[in-house]
């Protein structure tokens, strides 16, 4: 499951909250390129984002479509390893549950 | 009858809902649907008023008509070629979601939930409105883009801003979020860029505690959380490391309010987020309807993944 692939993180591809009004929504790519714009361009409620913390490294891993699981190197599933369960594990940063996260979530549950 | 996980590849919750059905000898179909259409394909016909056929993925045919739950888990972006140019991508990414999403959407099976319920829910201003409906205290809250309007609310008394979506951003090569803040006087002088966008601005709320609140079909798992620094108090979001967790009971009235909210906006699950004042009223923040729980179900050793498994086993019996 590696195949180059455009990287769209935010989009879903399923029912996002556009596609209620617009449709465009989800064909929108994060570009880490991006500079915040100037304070009167930028909106206000970025102002103060702040970079979010490196959080601590998963072990490689990769996706196993036979246990239809995550597992380590050496073919265990990751949620049987200690790291599973704790609470400082590397931010997902995925979301929070929505279309457009609305939160960090830091905890690989 | 198969229960289908659609999934990121890096879902540790979703790994062990695989590992709890395993252990029911309950089949399961695991996608991701950034699989598509580069690892997946679909072959659905319509046949008889419904979709029948196949969705191949993860080295599994899995087929439409022999499914009888899907747990939809926020599964990633459709893995559309790299070469695509940005139309031919947007173009490619609507009529996949127009159409797979939609053979899937029209499924008749047990969602939990399904993804066009968990979008009518995401809106802020429709879940405390809703929330107030259904008899769930909500704090006084302004939607603007008028830095006057902001004034005039800021000037009643505390206020606190956030966003509505997205706490997150990936600028400047890297992530940065931005939780809930506390106006001050510094941000009330310089107000630009609040014209720019709508902005959320809320009462801020003295409390107690925090509470989440997960809802599993009519089963409630209500956790505290109370924080032990500054940031964590203002958003326990800032560091979880700074938390403590203990098994709580919502008031009846408050339960009944959540399940009334589900009823409302027709989910099956949702992950409720409560101020708990010192006099302690709750006080509804927010209902993610794909929110996490799987912290929390460690934190308070609550059975959520196990209630979510009886549901998705029975499939519309539930």
């Amino acid at each position: 499951m590696n195949a180059a692939v455009a990287e769209i993180p935010d989009a879903d591809p399923f029912a996002p909250t556009s596609a209620q009004f617009a449709l465009d929504g989800a064909s929108f790519t994060s570009r880490r390129s991006d500079a915040a714009s100037p304070v009167g361009v930028r909106p206000w409620g970025l102002r103060r984002a702040l970079p979010a913390g490196a959080g601590r490294v998963l072990p490689h891993w990769t996706y196993d479509n036979e246990q239809q699981n995550a597992v380590d190197v050496s073919g265990r599933p990751l949620i049987d390893l200690p790291i599973a369960g704790d609470p400082s594990a590397s931010t997902t940063s995925t979301v929070d549950g929505e279309d457009g996260p609305s939160s960090e979530d830091w905890n690989n549950d | 009858m198969t229960v289908l996980i659609l999934a990121p590849e890096r879902d540790f919750t979703a790994d062990r809902m695989v590992k709890v059905l395993g252990h029911r000898d309950v089949p399961v179909a695991r996608v991701d649907t950034a699989w598509f259409p580069q690892q997946a394909s679909i072959d659905a016909e319509l046949r008889g008023g419904r979709w029948v056929g196949t969705l191949s993925a993860g080295g599994r045919a899995i087929e439409l008509e022999g499914l009888r739950s899907v747990w939809y888990r926020s599964p990633s972006a459709f893995g559309l070629p790299a070469a695509l140019s940005a139309t031919e991508r947007n173009w490619a990414m609507s009529e996949t979601k127009l159409g797979l999403g939609g053979v899937l959407a029209s499924l008749s099976v047990k969602w939990i939930n399904h993804p066009s319920r968990n979008a009518d829910a995401a809106y802020k201003p429709v879940q405390l409105v809703t929330a107030a409906r259904c008899g769930l205290t909500v704090t006084d809250t302004l939607v603007t883009n008028l830095p006057d309007a902001v004034r005039r609310f800021a000037g009643v008394g505390e206020t606190i801003t956030k966003a509505f979506g997205a706490a997150a951003v990936i600028e400047d090569g890297g992530r940065k979020t931005t939780f809930t803040q506390r106006l001050d006087a510094s941000d009330l002088d310089d107000l630009r860029g609040v014209e720019v966008s709508a902005h959320q601005f809320q009462r801020w709320i003295p409390k107690a505690y925090e509470a989440r609140v997960i809802v599993v079909g009519e089963r409630l798992f209500a956790a505290g959380i109370h924080a032990d620094s500054a940031e964590t108090y203002l958003d326990w979001r800032n560091d979880y490391s700074a938390l403590r967790y203990d098994r709580v009971e919502p008031p009846v009235d408050v339960g009944t309010g959540i399940l009334e909210y589900c009823v409302a906006l027709g989910l099956t699950y949702g992950a409720f987020d409560f101020v708990i004042r010192p006099d302690g009223e709750w006080v509804f923040l927010e209902c993610n309807a794909g929110g996490q729980y799987g912290w929390i179900e460690d934190a308070i050793e609550a059975p959520i993944t196990e209630a979510l498994a009886d549901l998705l086993e029975k499939g519309l019996a539930a």
